[in-house]
């Protein structure tokens, strides 16, 4: 029996309505004015090269006394933890009584070519924790990472434990050998070297080009034609366009960190081997005993939960937590429903452990 | 003959007049009155009309996205397109109830014509899959697109440079040998996602069926191109788990940067000759400037934790001046405690003992004296 429930006056209706959408559409676009980049309140309160350390304004009066510094991946900008007012995990905690500290590693340009994963971890996120130690008169502070982030943070755990109380990683890689990760194995052959001896910083758009590489038809095709069922409600464009901004708001990578991360981590998962080399000193997971808490998501396509999970093999904390989120690597933060659960959840693993 | 063909009594012609309509909601939209292009081309370049038409008045910030939209808005029209003429001859051609399959497979067979077209050309056709025109490598392809790749080429641009040019010629013919290599292995990746495309047309026909034997039914356009789009995900999620991709993929990016850093040396070559500064001048800075910071930073860390240590000697001298003061008071109060000691020796002596002092007498040296 043919399936096809479609006659002439369907047919021409929809591309009617198709058509009738995209032209208010565009004229929808052009009264849609900026979208926010963080809507949260914070003030710099260090700043080193392009890096700005933000805090954040309490929004609570019960606060944390240990604060939380977040440490965002260098690629894509760290405001898609402040997106919106309805869609911020920095808002959730903050909420819930946290006193949050942010990384903006900014843009890289030419002059930056040459900082390496050292710079980063033993430079620039050290000086950050020693900033905030000092101003918050801590000993130590809780660390949450995002994505490449988590995985500086865990590299960064090893080697400075006596600055972290806790540490919270999001969909964060540790092995990056996994079956599933297809960004590995889209990496695994390219000759790292002579690219960023080709090119100096890797462009963001070629990363972002990756990243769609990975569900091309989808996130290259269908989203924009989805796009279209929404174009003439503004309210809706403009989340839409908040987040599309986000997606191709890409800095640069300074060179050399990006050599020793593609090699070290993708190419050869020295990570869980023991032996990704940051400077002079070796990284070795199993040194960390501090309480962990590790939050990954379920249909996550960049960080596949297992690649994430593998980090309860590597360390030696007593006290080690995972949190499976139902969502993607994105959604876990600006979904709604991310936003009831998980900032109250890493508030209350925290509070648990540091008052 | 009496027959299930839903299409077999629809006027198509009406149809054309009512998506001439469709298709003016555009112009109605537009500030610009252009000819109406219906009669004689497709949907998309309907849009396309439109698109020069207002294109000029929309603000930069949302003007790429905006075209990234009418990109995937053509394909969406092309999809809709063929299987709006699929229905068409349906109605023509369906006698039986179901002639329908034949003349849907004779019409995907057609589509797949089109990937083969794409596979000949560097080049994209509107079917082939979208992302193709993000390609990071898509400006270089623009850039340099009047070189027609070929292996034959490749040997001619290995011919040694002679004479007093002999450099030049070489490094000419390196850059030409290299960008032929890229495109080769451009033409190569094209031709895997042709492959997928022919693929995911076998695989949406095969969905079609399984809808009409479930008896589910297709009622939109939409749902077609999801249909299609959901075939060629699946399809490439599939290869792109393959070892075959992950080298073809590589392959393209690492003949690219070859390229490319060639491509950087033949430009400082330039800039040397008109005496500017080269990339490679620029990066020697850089690199000196980050082993200045880091020699800095590793300073500044020595200077902390000799800061750290001179502070903590100052501490420990100040505990020992402490110290010494307080040995000095405790000096003197033991000195008082020995005067009353000799006080009331002295006040003994004065008064003597009731009990007898045993008095004892030195023992002498023994041994030799020595004259």
């Amino acid at each position: 029996m043919n399936p096809f429930d479609l006659n002439p006056q369907a047919i021409s209706k929809e591309i009617l309505d198709f058509n009738n959408k995209l032209a208010s559409g565009v004229n929808t676009f052009t009264n849609l004015g900026e979208t926010p980049t963080g809507v949260s309140d914070k003030e710099s309160v260090y700043s080193e090269d392009k890096l700005v350390l933000y805090h954040y304004k309490s929004r609570s009066k019960k606060q944390n006394k240990v604060p939380v510094l977040i440490v965002y991946a260098l690629v894509n900008r760290p405001y898609m933890a402040d997106l919106q007012e309805d869609r911020s995990l920095i808002r959730g905690l903050l909420d819930a009584g946290m006193d949050v500290y942010l990384i903006d590693w900014g843009y890289p340009d030419d002059a930056d070519r040459y900082l390496s994963l050292d710079d980063y971890i033993n430079g620039y996120i050290d000086n950050c924790v020693d900033v905030i130690c000092k101003r918050s008169k801590q000993k130590k502070i809780n660390l949450l990472g995002i994505c490449q982030g988590g995985t500086f943070s865990l590299c960064y755990t090893s080697l400075h434990q006596d600055k972290v109380a806790n540490l919270i990683t999001t969909v964060t890689p540790v092995d990056f050998h996994t079956k599933n990760d297809m960004l590995s194995h889209l990496a695994r052959h390219v000759d790292t070297d002579a690219c960023v001896d080709a090119l100096g910083n890797i462009s963001g758009d070629l990363l972002n080009w990756s990243f769609m590489m990975l569900k091309p038809f989808r996130l290259m095709g269908q989203k924009y034609m989805d796009l279209v069922d929404i174009i003439d409600d503004e309210t809706k464009l403009k989340n839409f366009m908040t987040m599309e901004n986000w997606i191709f708001d890409s800095p640069d990578q300074a060179g050399e960190a990006y050599r020793e991360f593609i090699k070290q981590f993708y190419q050869e998962n020295k990570l869980i081997k023991a032996s990704v080399k940051i400077g002079e000193d070796i990284v070795d997971l199993e040194k960390i005993t501090i309480p962990i808490l590790n939050i990954y998501a379920k249909h996550d396509h960049l960080v596949p939960p297992d690649a994430s999970r593998a980090l309860k093999g590597c360390i030696s904390s007593d006290d080690y937590s995972e949190m499976e989120f139902p969502g993607g690597h994105i959604g876990i933060y600006v979904s709604s429903r991310a936003q009831k659960t998980l900032p109250p959840a890493i508030a209350e693993w925290v509070n648990k452990r540091t008052k | 003959m009496a027959t299930d063909n839903m299409y077999s009594n629809i006027d198509w012609a009406k149809l054309q007049q009512q998506y001439t309509d469709a298709v003016s909601a555009f112009y109605s939209n537009s500030n610009q009155k252009i000819n109406n292009p219906l009669h004689n081309n497709g949907w998309g370049q309907a849009m396309d009309y439109w698109w020069q038409s207002v294109a000029g008045q929309l603000p930069e910030d949302n003007k790429i996205m905006l075209e990234t939209l009418m990109d995937q808005s053509r394909v969406y029209y092309s999809v809709s397109e063929q299987f709006t003429n699929l229905f068409s001859d349906i109605a023509k051609d369906a006698k039986g109830p179901d002639d329908w399959q034949k003349i849907l497979f004779s019409h995907l067979e057609n589509m797949k014509s089109m990937f083969d077209q794409f596979q000949s050309q560097s080049g994209m056709t509107s079917m082939a899959p979208g992302m193709m025109g993000m390609s990071p490598m898509n400006m270089w392809n623009q850039a340099l697109s009047s070189i027609v790749p070929d292996e034959t080429i490749d040997k001619l641009f290995q011919v040694p440079g002679v004479g007093l040019t002999k450099d030049l010629q070489e490094k000419t013919q390196k850059t030409m040998r290299l960008w032929n290599d890229y495109q080769l292995n451009n033409q190569k990746y094209n031709a895997a996602f042709a492959m997928l495309g022919k693929q995911a047309l076998d695989n949406l026909g095969e969905d079609i069926l399984a809808r009409a034997k479930s008896g589910e039914k297709i009622s939109s356009l939409k749902e077609i191109y999801n249909m299609w789009i959901d075939a060629n995900e699946d399809v490439f999620a599939e290869y792109a788990k393959t070892e075959e991709f992950s080298k073809l993929y590589a392959a393209q990016v690492n003949s690219l940067v070859k390229f490319k850093s060639h491509y950087n040396e033949l430009n400082d070559d330039l800039l040397k000759s008109l005496n500017m500064p080269t990339a490679k001048g620029m990066e020697s800075i850089a690199r000196q400037q980050n082993a200045i910071k880091k020699e800095l930073r590793d300073n500044r860390e020595e200077q902390s934790k000799l800061l750290e240590g001179l502070e903590k000697i100052r501490v420990d001298i100040e505990q020992l001046k402490g110290n010494k003061s307080s040995v000095k008071k405790k000096t003197t109060s033991g000195n008082k405690k020995v005067q009353k000691k000799s006080q009331a020796k002295s006040a003994a002596k004065k008064s003597p003992p009731k009990t007898a002092v045993k008095k004892t007498t030195p023992k002498r040296k023994t041994g030799k004296k020595s004259k």
